[in-house]
């Protein structure tokens, strides 16, 4: 039988379901069995509902001592800092993936069948998106055992802007296949993760330190020139790297601003695919071959 | 007419100024084993992973089943079963969770059934609930081929199928092979070991720095292949000029005198001992050993491959 053929008997949806959807769907399966099997993930949701307890705990600290705290909403710390956690872990989980599977050669075994490139990396995105979700789950419900214990309000705007993190997140995952695919070797990969999350880490942090420093009044002002930089370089990075997509979801969803969040959650897919693109073109020059 | 399974055309690899794999016309014909030898380093394996589609080659192309590759590489490779060198992975999963991701990538029906079939066709049954990583390099190899065989391919392409496996896993592995071609599998074995194909492949074609410099059937190929029978003969003292009158004799092809020990090539065929014997004793030598040697085919291969086979293409 002449399978080419034979595809070509098919319609156009089901000849897509055949050479990218089912060898992607058997990939998502594996990936989530070997990731969640795992203890890694789990440690992360425990270090991020660590750190919310610790905060929570500083919270109901400052009551005791003052006996009032004004604050907005006293998961929102917690809320960036696992998200951001889960995120970065995430982007290094995938581009570890990704570099080690080159290394081995499971990329190569897999191409040698149905699978291209994009249909592997495809894979790679759907199943750490919904590890992520998975995570995301289970870092809900410690939030929710710490609201019922400490009596503080977990309101649905944090759920919802958790939820709606998923778009930021995907674009984490697809900036380390991206990475994974440029660099080809595990330690690089993880150095290059690490490296641009510190990178954004620290240019935010020196945006917000040259802000609050007072500028001498000289003729050539160099604090006006550093913050300038700063701004500049941060308002190209928020939009190169996820990170900043992460921050815009949560900030205007922590705000209420539902369409504000669903457009910051889109914006960051739209960005998981083009970088997923990018990642497939990436691979199919450095060679899929260790 | 019926379109070969494999057809390359001026196929060439260059990798940063050395070429891998020049020039290639490689045709594999429908329901044939093509058994793809050379040493080590030869091409082989460069001209397995651009048939797959894995390397892109420098200039050149490939055809399926008369199909260019290019045209729908994903579905061609539907129909290919491949075991290439990098099997082992995925070792954290048991053998029926290897072959049942497998099974899933290329969409297998009833994938219990054939796989449980193929486990047990291939002696791994008792073993499927067992981890790879704790599988036996033989063992893995077998894998690695049930895994080949999940999607019934119409191609199979094979590179070095029998390394690790025992002297009765290669029996076993030689006999599923003839099998599967007796069922109409058209199967590429890729190996370095001429006695691995010989006993299977219809025809074979040898590589040797990236030149295909002999295709042809395995008894055309012994033919070609086969050497001069050579005498070491053993003297009692060393004969001045004997080499000369050796060289008279018509069976005589080349002599090498080294003291005490002559080494004399003659023409195949016969039993050249006596006149051998006769004339050393006429030169005034004494023997007291003679052997005669003649080349095994794999010998003659390797010889071949190494030395006779770079004169042949300068």
């Amino acid at each position: 039988m002449d399978v080419v053929a034979g595809v070509r008997g098919d319609t156009r949806a089901r000849a897509m379901w055949r050479t990218t959807g089912r060898p992607a769907a058997a990939m998502i399966r594996l990936e989530l069995l070997s990731t969640l099997t795992a203890l890694a993930p789990y440690l992360v949701v425990a270090v991020a509902a660590a750190l919310a307890g610790f905060i929570l705990q500083n919270d109901l600290h400052r009551v005791q001592e003052d006996g009032l705290l004004v604050i907005g909403n006293p998961f929102a710390v917690s809320l960036y800092g696992g998200v951001v956690l889960l995120s970065v872990y995430l982007a290094g989980s995938a581009a570890i993936a990704v570099a080690r599977e080159r290394e081995q050669g499971a990329v190569e075994l897999l191409c040698y069948g149905p699978v291209s490139a994009l249909s592997y990396l495809l894979a790679k995105l759907a199943g750490h998106t919904l590890q992520y979700a998975f995570l995301a789950v289970l870092l809900a419900g410690c939030y929710l055992l710490l609201a019922v214990v400490t009596g503080l309000h977990l309101g649905g705007t944090t759920l919802l802007a958790m939820a709606l993190s998923i778009g930021p997140a995907a674009a984490s995952v697809a900036l380390g296949l991206l990475v994974a695919a440029l660099v080809r070797r595990v330690r690089p990969a993880i150095f290059a993760v690490l490296g641009l999350t510190l990178g954004a880490v620290g240019v935010q942090v020196a945006r917000e330190v040259l802000v609050r420093l007072p500028a001498p009044e000289f003729h050539v002002n160099p604090v006006y020139l550093l913050r300038w930089v700063a701004f500049a370089v941060s308002s190209v990075t928020q939009w190169l790297l996820p990170f900043g997509y992460v921050d815009r979801e949560l900030t205007v969803m922590l705000r209420g601003d539902l369409p504000g969040a669903l457009g910051a959650a889109a914006a960051g897919s739209v960005y998981a695919v083009l970088v997923l693109v990018l990642a497939a073109a990436a691979l199919q020059r450095t060679g899929i071959r260790r | 007419m019926t379109e070969p399974v494999v057809r390359t055309e001026q196929l060439t690899k260059r990798y940063d100024g050395l070429v891998a794999v020049r020039d290639l016309e490689l045709t594999i014909e429908p329901g044939e084993i093509y058994g793809f030898l050379g040493p080590n380093g030869a091409g082989k394996t460069t001209t397995l992973l651009m048939v797959l589609g894995i390397l892109k080659p420098t200039a050149g192309r490939i055809y399926l089943w008369g199909r260019p590759l290019e045209d729908d590489p994903l579905a061609v490779k539907r129909r290919v079963g491949v075991v290439g060198e990098h099997d082992y992975i995925h070792d954290h999963l048991t053998a029926d969770e290897y072959l049942r991701f497998f099974a899933d990538l290329y969409g297998v029906p009833h994938p219990a059934e054939r796989i449980g079939a193929w486990l047990e066709r291939l002696g791994l049954l008792e073993f499927r609930t067992l981890r790879a990583r704790d599988f036996s390099r033989g063992m893995k190899q077998k894998l690695a081929l049930a895994r080949s065989l999940l999607h019934e391919p119409d191609l199979l392409l094979l590179d070095e199928p029998v390394s690790g496996l025992d002297p009765h896993g290669v029996v076993e592995v030689r006999h599923l092979l003839l099998e599967l071609n007796r069922r109409g599998v058209t199967i590429f074995i890729s190996s370095h070991l001429l006695s691995e194909v010989e006993q299977t492949a219809h025809r074979v074609g040898i590589m040797h720095r990236g030149r295909l410099i002999r295709q042809d059937t395995i008894p055309a190929l012994r033919a070609w292949l086969r050497q001069e029978p050579v005498l070491e003969v053993e003297l009692h003292a060393p004969v001045p000029h004997l080499e000369a009158q050796l060289r008279a004799l018509p069976v005589v092809r080349g002599v090498q005198a080294n003291g005490r020990r002559v080494v004399v090539t003659v023409t195949p065929g016969a039993d050249h001992r006596g006149s051998i014997s006769q004339a050393v004793a006429a030169a005034g030598g004494v023997i007291v050993g003679m052997h005669a040697h003649e080349p095994t085919l794999e010998e003659a291969f390797l010889t071949l491959t190494d030395a006779a086979v770079d004169r042949w293409t300068s």
